[in-house]
């Protein structure tokens, strides 16, 4: 229990390395990476709210059903400007918007409930950003041959989305069964969930000092 | 024993290893096109830096040729006819006492006309003259740019110059001209030097002059001229070194000598 502990402390106070790095270089940050920053400030408050309504109410599910909300919108946005010259794609991509923003609704309203956990909405949300992440790579390496890869802010937030919401989608798929399974199982996929946004961040704080001056 | 509770635990412990190795995966394989990206950027940059030395070389070439062939042919063409002329009127001069006046006026426009084009088909090519040495050439120029201007110009120059590559040669002689040239148009200097030294395989060329500084006059921009001597001073794989304010100019160049194969 004092790992997990530890562990879900360390994933808290992990937010402050992108946000730190956003800062510094904020002044050059273009606009869906301050969009970004903004996402992760904001996270400071959900995670401030969450634990304020565990105390008071012994359930924080709302904010977490606002918390995807806003997770999925800044990821979208953030890829949509990347994709913005594939028309197609960016269609594709308000489609998919408009769909999960039904789910959201539909999960938290009809199916699970605004007091339980938004598996399906959050399981749709990571699948989805976890796809842009994945086509952002395709077009990275096989359409732009000549450009420096690990230069690029865009690289660290997408690598960054394929450890975090690749783990949450198996997370929350499985999240059930593992407590089903008892404390140790949940302890392992919380601590691992715990340990992958740990590294997400320092991705995601890596992209931002990609905006830092370049020093000859 | 393995329970079947336990698959799940399994699945998805296994399911966090595959999608970390495909991080992994991906990682990698962005630093390795990150280093193919630089080899390839590199060996475009090295092209790009031959193929502009290459246009430059030609267009340099081309330029020496157009003027050694002006050269020529203000000497062996109008020169002759004018020195042809200048004895035809040297002859009228003592023999027609009626117009001896005007004679002698015509007599020296020509000459005059005979000492401008020898001055120009010299400063197009001066080495279509004799095999002359930098340091005669500049002692030349310097002494006409004084005679223009009252400016002195000291030349210190070491012998070790006669025995470098005549290219280099002609690159030392255009660059140092077209430097005392400014000197002469923009710095109102009354004073300039010029010193030229071979040592351990380098050319070293450093013009000074006590005049008004290379921004004086046109605020923060370079000359077309300077930017001629940038560009030959890079074709000949040298640096060029500016230090300029209101109490003078100097102007330090270094460029490596070809090695005897």
């Amino acid at each position: 229990m004092l790992l997990r502990a530890i562990f879900v402390w360390l994933s808290q106070a992990s937010i402050l390395l992108p946000i730190i790095s956003g800062l510094i270089n904020y002044r050059r940050l273009t606009t869906p990476f301050r969009a970004l920053l903004y996402f992760f400030l904001a996270s400071i408050g959900f995670e401030v709210q969450s634990i304020v309504l565990i105390d008071l109410y012994h359930n924080n599910m709302p904010g977490l059903h606002l918390f995807t909300f806003v997770e999925f919108l800044t990821f979208s946005f953030v890829f949509s400007v990347f994709f913005r010259r594939k028309k197609r794609l960016s269609q594709l991509m308000i489609v998919n918007a408009i769909l999960f923003v039904l789910l959201a609704v539909a999960d938290a309203f009809f199916v699970h409930g605004i007091w339980q956990v938004n598996t399906i909405a959050r399981s749709y949300s990571s699948i989805s950003i976890l796809g842009y992440a994945l086509i952002y790579f395709y077009f990275m390496f096989r359409l732009d041959e000549r450009n420096y890869t690990i230069e690029h802010p865009m690289f660290w937030v997408s690598v960054g989305t394929l450890v975090y919401f690749g783990s949450n989608t198996l997370y929350f798929i499985f999240r059930e069964d593992l407590i089903a399974r008892g404390s140790t199982a949940l302890l392992i996929g919380g601590s691992i969930h715990a340990l992958l946004n740990i590294i997400a961040n320092f991705l995601y704080a890596q992209s931002f000092r990609c905006f830092s001056p370049k020093t000859a | 024993m393995f329970q079947p509770e336990d698959s799940v635990v399994v699945y998805y412990l296994a399911g966090t290893l595959l999608l970390l190795v495909l991080v992994f995966v991906i990682v990698l394989y962005a630093f390795l096109h990150q280093k193919k990206v630089i080899q390839l950027k590199g060996r475009l940059h090295e092209e790009e830096i031959r193929k502009r030395q290459a246009i430059f070389d030609a267009l340099q070439e081309g330029q020496e040729r157009e003027r050694t062939r002006l050269a020529e042919e203000l000497h062996d063409g109008i020169g002759a006819k004018l020195s042809g002329l200048k004895m035809t009127l040297e002859y009228l001069k003592s023999h027609a006492e009626q117009h001896r006046d005007l004679i002698a006026r015509i007599f020296s426009g020509v000459s005059e006309a005979v000492e401008e084009v020898r001055a120009i088909s010299h400063n197009l090519q001066p080495y279509s003259f004799n095999d002359r040495t930098i340091k005669l050439l500049l002692l030349n120029y310097t002494e006409e740019l004084s005679a223009m201007n009252g400016c002195r110009y000291d030349l210190f120059i070491a012998p070790s110059t006669d025995s470098i590559d005549s290219q280099v040669k002609l690159h030392c002689y255009r660059i140092v001209a077209e430097l005392l040239h400014n000197v002469h148009k923009h710095a109102k200097a009354s004073l300039a030097s010029v010193q030229i030294n071979v040592e351990d395989g380098q050319m070293e060329i450093v013009v000074e002059d006590n005049g008004v500084g290379l921004y004086s006059n046109s605020g923060s921009q370079e000359g077309i001229g300077l930017m001629n001597i940038r560009n030959r001073v890079k074709v000949c794989n040298g640096a060029m070194n500016i230090d300029s304010s209101a109490d003078g100019t100097t102007i330090i160049i270094e460029i490596p000598l070809p090695s005897v194969s």
